[in-house]
């Protein structure tokens, strides 16, 4: 008799299922946050949330949603989590995940870049408030995070190494290194051109050098990875 | 990453031991892209990989590899 039919198993597999339905839920909080963020008027938030507060909550929103519908992916029912997997069924499935947040990264960095030209100006202005100061750190900690993922220094890159580090992905962290470095130099040199010409401009300049640069070692690598996929034999 | 001057006979002898690329992955503790990109000449593997590959097919690195000029 079989683990789940004499139902020693069932346990687990409806604690995937909760967890499964609680990936759904989380997003929708995200979300509802989002939605609120991108509107504040249509709420009873309205004269109550600054341009700046609304748009971390924007940020914060479509992170929590991009996490519970990754969730939810993971666990759904007939997925790799719930049938059980094999070691290079599992390698193949935290390579593509890890791909999955290198393409999202740059994404939700592009949000906060938006933020982030309206936040420097206003604390050049004198208005130092949190709110701006996080509105321009998120975009920075995004492309730190791209950048952290790609070079393997996550906790999960660094939990898992059996599975996501081989010589392949050295080569291909590498050379996509080596195009983030270009797009960094590149960056910074015209931000400072800018900002000997108006330091503002400079200023507002730097987080999307920062921000270029991260997003460039994760697209790169992604795409790299992507193609090493493809059997062309 | 692939250079011209090295020629690899890695498909033809692990499709001989019927193996998937998975497997032989598998068998060598890399992935499958890895195998795939060594296969289509696209990665030089290193000297440790080499014999890794070989090693799992049960033959030699000069087996496998061997350079065109």
């Amino acid at each position: 008799m079989s683990n789940t039919r004499d139902g020693s198993d069932d346990r687990p597999v409806r604690g995937r299922g909760w967890k499964f339905m609680a990936g759904f839920v989380i997003s929708g909080l995200g979300l509802g946050l989002a939605v609120v963020g991108l509107n504040p008027g249509a709420t009873s938030l309205a004269g109550t949330l600054s341009d700046s507060n609304a748009g971390i909550m924007t940020g914060i929103g479509i992170g929590i949603f991009v996490i519970g519908l990754m969730i939810a992916w993971k666990l759904r029912p007939g997925g790799p989590a719930s049938r059980g997997e094999d070691e290079p069924g599992r390698r193949e499935r935290m390579q593509a995940q890890r791909s999955m947040l290198l393409w999202l990264f740059p994404i939700i960095t592009l949000i906060f870049l938006y933020q982030s030209t309206r936040a420097i100006p206003l604390i050049m202005a004198g208005e130092e408030s949190l709110a701006n100061y996080m509105s321009v750190l998120l975009p920075v900690i995004y492309a730190w995070l791209a950048a952290s993922v790609t070079m393997g220094w996550d906790g999960n890159s660094r939990k898992n190494r059996r599975y996501l580090e081989d010589e392949l992905t050295q080569v291909l962290r590498a050379r996509a290194i080596v195009w983030a470095f270009l797009v960094l130099m590149a960056g910074t040199t015209i931000a400072l051109g800018l900002g000997l010409w108006r330091l503002e401009t400079g200023l507002i300049a730097l987080p999307f050098a920062l921000a270029a640069a991260g997003a460039t070692a994760g697209l790169r690598f992604a795409w790299l990875d992507r193609e090493a996929g493809r059997d062309d034999g | 990453m692939g250079d011209p001057r090295l020629a690899s006979r890695l498909k033809e002898y692990r499709t001989a031991a019927g193996l998937t690329q998975a497997e032989l992955a598998e068998r060598a503790g890399v992935s499958r892209k890895t195998v795939n990109t060594v296969e289509n000449g696209v990665f030089i593997p290193s000297t440790i990989l080499a014999l890794s590959l070989a090693r799992a097919l049960g033959t030699t690195v000069e087996t496998l590899f061997w350079l065109t000029e």
